[in-house]
């Protein structure tokens, strides 16, 4: 009977501490999105995805052709080999909504947007 | 059936424009996000309850109140050095745009003209004279390169115009169209050297203009950006009176009394209010859509192609379409509401409550203005750091910032939403606020003037809201 009502007073302790320690750490979570580029596009056209202030932004990529990925604003850009799956990662300090572009391999412009990232204040 | 086949890759191409349009404005991407539900909530409900506020307790008969205040001029010997300074500074700035869109980096962002011109004078300048006052007549390089060069050659300073230009303020209605269509439809001013181009064709018409019609009549009538300035400067908390005084003022008092008398000046007035807006506007995704369904609709198509013959795309043509659309659809609201007014009022004619109320309007847009450009003038006008030292885009390093990059950090999101709503209740609290001691002027009762600032005021509310409205959207560019 003690080991139950120990479980039964231990379980939503910790259940609620992880959670209290989730929240916390959720104002610099990783925020992780699945590319899959065709032809220099997405399934969906310029689709928006929403982060806050202060996370990690990890973009799993694969494409089906080499491509230079540039996110307007941090002037980040990103090596896309074709058929190569890769991880791009990085920090996003400050708030907007940022245009991700695909540049071919001039590095000219001329596409739109592949999608924007919204960075919102915390 | 053959034209049928040939028809269809042509649409395909059509339809390509419209989803994946030319890159504008490269070198000025704007990064605002969109103004988020309570923050749109609250501003829409200050709006409406300050207007019935204002309407209702603050105002009282005839308040001839100027609202200003003499101060006292600083020493002639002060005016003049600090005119020779701005003249100086205006026709470098002339001189080094022409320069470096010719003969410069030929990457808008790496190139001074185009940041010069189209952040630093159009939106920073600009703003500035909202803030301040106008500078914009001693700064002005072709008045003073034409002034200059007259007394150079000997002849002496024409005397004042005695009368009106020719054909009033409408040549500045048609250069500000053109002007307006330039920069947000064509995207023809984005290579340094078109920018540079362009500026030279309108200084040859400028200065042509003065040679055959003289340089005050052209600056009183027919300029459009001393125009566009010397309104955005009523605004101005600092500038002159009727009386040539320099004075401080509540911001928008400059814009009382001093109607725009005739037809042409109040359709200026208001082609400004329509270029504002529709430069938002065309950013929204709702306008977007419209594009798309343009770019699709079949009894569209043999236009479409046509057009595409002379290197018109779809973009450009809806730019076109909207951009006169919402001139005329500003035009005629403010008539309609004007003569309503007139006649719930009483005793006075539609065209005496355009004239008096054209001007009211103008806070509204200002405040707008000012919501919507805040960060790009931030982020965008930082562009200028490196360019200082590298104006050209040729890899110098003159004052040693030639490696700046742009810092986001300047300013948070949060801050431009809480700047951007204020801005925009008080811009409509003050458009309100003119309007009312206007029609108090106007009309002979205060009953009356009451009555006839019905209709207004739903055109106010209905303006500003469209401008929190704007605002709300999440801004769709032709990024790059």
């Amino acid at each position: 009977m003690g080991t139950t009502r120990a479980a039964a007073l231990i379980l939503p302790v910790t259940v609620m501490l992880t959670a209290l320690l989730l929240s916390a750490t959720a104002r610099t979570a990783e925020r992780h999105f699945e590319l899959s580029i065709h032809d220099g596009k997405l399934a969906e056209s310029a689709p928006t995805y929403r982060v806050s202030q202060g996370d990690e932004v990890v973009l799993e990529l694969s494409s089906d052709r080499n491509l230079e990925l540039h996110l307007h604003g941090y002037s980040l850009t990103f090596e896309l080999k074709a058929g190569v799956p890769a991880t791009w990662r990085f920090a996003v300090p400050s708030s907007g909504r940022f245009p991700l572009a695909v540049h071919d391999h001039g590095g000219r412009h001329g596409h739109a947007p592949l999608l924007y990232l919204e960075v919102h204040p915390g | 059936m053959r034209r049928v086949t040939a028809a269809t890759p042509a649409l395909a191409v059509l339809a390509a424009c419209a989803s994946q349009p030319a890159e504008a404005h490269a070198f000025g991407q704007r990064y605002d996000l969109p103004l988020p539900l309570d923050y749109f909530l609250a501003g829409g409900a200050a709006v409406v309850l300050l207007s019935f506020v204002i309407a209702v307790v603050v105002l009282r008969p005839a308040s001839e109140r100027s609202w200003r205040w003499a101060i006292p001029s600083p020493p002639r010997w002060f005016r003049a050095t600090i005119g020779t300074i701005l003249a100086a500074l205006g026709v470098f700035l002339f001189l080094l745009v022409l320069v470096a869109g010719y003969f410069g980096n030929q990457e808008p962002s790496e190139n001074i003209a185009t940041v010069l011109v189209w952040v630093l004078w159009w939106i920073g300048l600009m703003l500035l004279t909202a803030l301040i006052g106008n500078a914009w007549p001693r700064l002005d390089p072709w008045s003073t390169i034409w002034n200059h060069t007259r007394s150079w050659m000997g002849r002496t300073v024409e005397a004042p115009a005695e009368m009106s230009p020719p054909w009033g303020a409408w040549p500045a209605v048609v250069m500000y169209f053109v002007y307006a269509w330039l920069e947000l439809a064509s995207e023809f001013g984005e290579l340094p050297r078109d920018l540079a181009l362009l500026v030279l064709l309108y200084s040859m018409g400028a200065w042509a203009a003065m040679a055959l019609f003289g340089e005050n009549r052209w600056s009183a009538g027919a300029d459009p950006f001393g125009r566009v300035f010397s309104l955005f400067g009523r605004f101005a908390p600092f500038g002159r009176g009727t009386d040539g005084r320099l004075a401080l003022r509540l911001p928008g008092a400059g814009l009382l009394g001093n109607h725009p008398r005739a037809l042409g000046e109040i359709a200026f007035v208001l082609l400004v209010l329509a270029t504002v807006t529709f430069d938002g506007l065309s950013e929204t995704p709702p306008w977007n859509s419209a594009v798309e369904w343009l770019a699709h609709s079949p009894s569209l198509h043999p236009v479409l192609l046509w057009l595409g013959d002379f290197d018109i795309d779809v973009l450009m043509t809806a730019k076109t379409l909207g951009l006169l659309l919402t001139a005329l659809v500003f035009f005629a609201v403010f008539v309609a509401v004007c003569r309503l007014s007139a006649l719930i009022g009483g005793g006075v004619s539609g065209s005496q409550a355009m004239r008096a109320f054209a001007l009211s309007f103008l806070p509204i847009a200002i405040a707008y203005h000012a919501a919507h450009y805040l960060s790009y003038l931030l982020l965008a006008g930082q562009l200028a750091i490196p360019l200082a030292s590298d104006p050209f885009g040729w890899g110098w390093d003159l004052f040693g910032t030639g490696g700046r990059t742009i810092d986001l950090s300047v300013i948070s999101m949060k801050t431009v939403w809480y700047i951007a709503v204020v801005a925009i209740v008080i811009g409509h609290v003050v458009s309100v606020t003119l309007a009312h001691i206007e029609a108090l002027r106007l009309f002979p009762t205060r009953r009356a003037a009451l009555l006839s600032q019905l209709p207004m005021l739903v055109l106010m509310v209905a303006f500003t809201s469209t401008s929190l409205w704007i605002l709300s959207q999440p801004i769709v560019q032709e990024a790059g």
